[in-house]
């Protein structure tokens, strides 16, 4: 019966050859006891097609449209929640930075004024000179300005100093120009030595 | 044939921009979806949620659709990925809980088969596709529940004919042993 069944499985689900399918159904015609389990099998197949009959409750296919719209309209939402949710860091990120770097600049322009005055008190303190120098590396955070003419006057006149190099020590608004006139030659000459080791270059007139 | 165009013009207008177009494949499809989804988990809470993961698949992908299979074909591929999907998920989430799902008594309560005789003939093609692997339980539900040819099959599931006929064929045996009382 096994056999048999193996048989009436294969023939079913179509798994024999075209020679093996015709010989089967040729056996069909001349043994009815194949014809029958045949027929007792799909039967038994069948009853399992009928579930589909099976009446399903309508309200739930009514409600399924309404509640897809209404999960189609949350997951907008959870989209945009998201874009704005990577949005916001970045803003916060960018602000952060931004203030950030205003601080330190004001800061800069702190120490830069701070030591503009003890420039102007202390020109005779080679320490206080040597300190400056490795100081002057914010040279490049400052915003220069134009050469100020008046300036020039006060600068001895073998001193070929730039004069974009002196804003970067000098706080202008306060400086009291009568100091720079009391800066003796070699003194002068000694920043300007310690400065060229470093940053400036000698300008030629 | 007729149906296929029908189904390629509420595509078309969807894509334009008729939502009224989805929501008619939607009715036309929702019953073929939950059947399919129902008969490969089993029960209706699992049925439910792919029938609506695959109708959100539908809504966001439909804009893809290259008109080369017909729409009922990409859609029977949506749902019998997800729902072996979900089986696996099951699965998994068995594996970690120690959880019997056959107890779980949520399984009786949310259904929308309300007949007493209907839901005992229901829970006993079940118990017989439990027992299937997923990929014989697909073959047979597709062939037996959906009617759909091994052509169809091989296109939606992309194995070949003859593979096909093979997982068949091994399903209708088990089954058969089941029903005979001689499995399970």
């Amino acid at each position: 019966m096994e056999k048999m069944d193996e048989e009436i499985l294969k023939y079913l689900s179509e798994h024999l050859s075209d020679d093996e399918k015709a010989d089967f159904e040729k056996r069909l015609i001349s043994f009815p006891l194949l014809q029958e389990r045949l027929n007792l099998v799909k039967e038994r197949i069948a009853e399992f097609s009928t579930v589909r009959e099976i009446k399903l409750n309508e309200t739930y296919f009514n409600n399924l449209l309404p509640k897809l719209h209404e999960r189609l309209a949350r997951n907008r939402k959870v989209k945009i929640i998201r874009e704005y949710a990577l949005i916001l860091p970045t803003i916060i990120v960018v602000l952060f930075i931004t203030f950030y770097s205003i601080f330190n600049r004001n800061g800069d322009n702190d120490i830069l004024k701070s030591l503009s005055t003890e420039v102007i008190n202390n020109i005779d303190d080679d320490e206080f000179a040597e300190n400056l120098i490795k100081d002057y590396s914010i040279e490049s955070e400052l915003n220069l300005s134009a050469a100020n003419g008046d300036l020039e006057v006060y600068i001895p006149e073998n001193i070929n100093l730039s004069l974009n190099s002196i804003y970067n020590y000098v706080d202008f608004s306060k400086l009291d120009y009568s100091q720079f006139e009391n800066i003796s030659v070699a003194e002068s000459e000694k920043l300007y030595n310690n400065l060229i080791t470093i940053k400036f270059e000698k300008v030629s007139k | 044939m007729i149906e296929k165009e029908n189904d390629f013009e509420l595509v078309e207008k969807f894509v334009t921009g008729d939502e009224t177009a989805f929501n008619l494949l939607v009715r036309k499809y929702q019953k073929k979806i939950y059947w399919h989804a129902r008969q490969m988990l089993g029960d209706h809470l699992d049925a439910d949620e792919v029938t609506q993961e695959v109708l959100i698949v539908l809504y966001k992908k439909l804009r893809t659709f290259n008109y080369k299979s017909s729409l009922y074909t990409w859609i029977y591929k949506i749902v019998t990925t997800r729902s072996l999907n979900q089986i696996r998920r099951k699965k998994f989430k068995k594996w970690i809980t120690f959880e019997n799902y056959e107890d779980n008594a949520l399984v009786s309560h949310h259904d929308i088969i309300e007949d007493l005789a209907n839901k005992e003939k229901i829970a006993h093609v079940n118990k017989v596709l439990e027992k299937l692997p997923p990929k014989q339980r697909q073959i047979f539900v597709m062939r037996i529940f959906d009617q759909l040819s091994y052509e169809e099959i091989s296109e939606i599931t992309g194995k070949s004919v003859g593979g096909l006929k093979a997982n068949y064929f091994h399903a209708l045996k088990k089954v058969l042993e089941i029903v005979n009382g001689k499995n399970g």
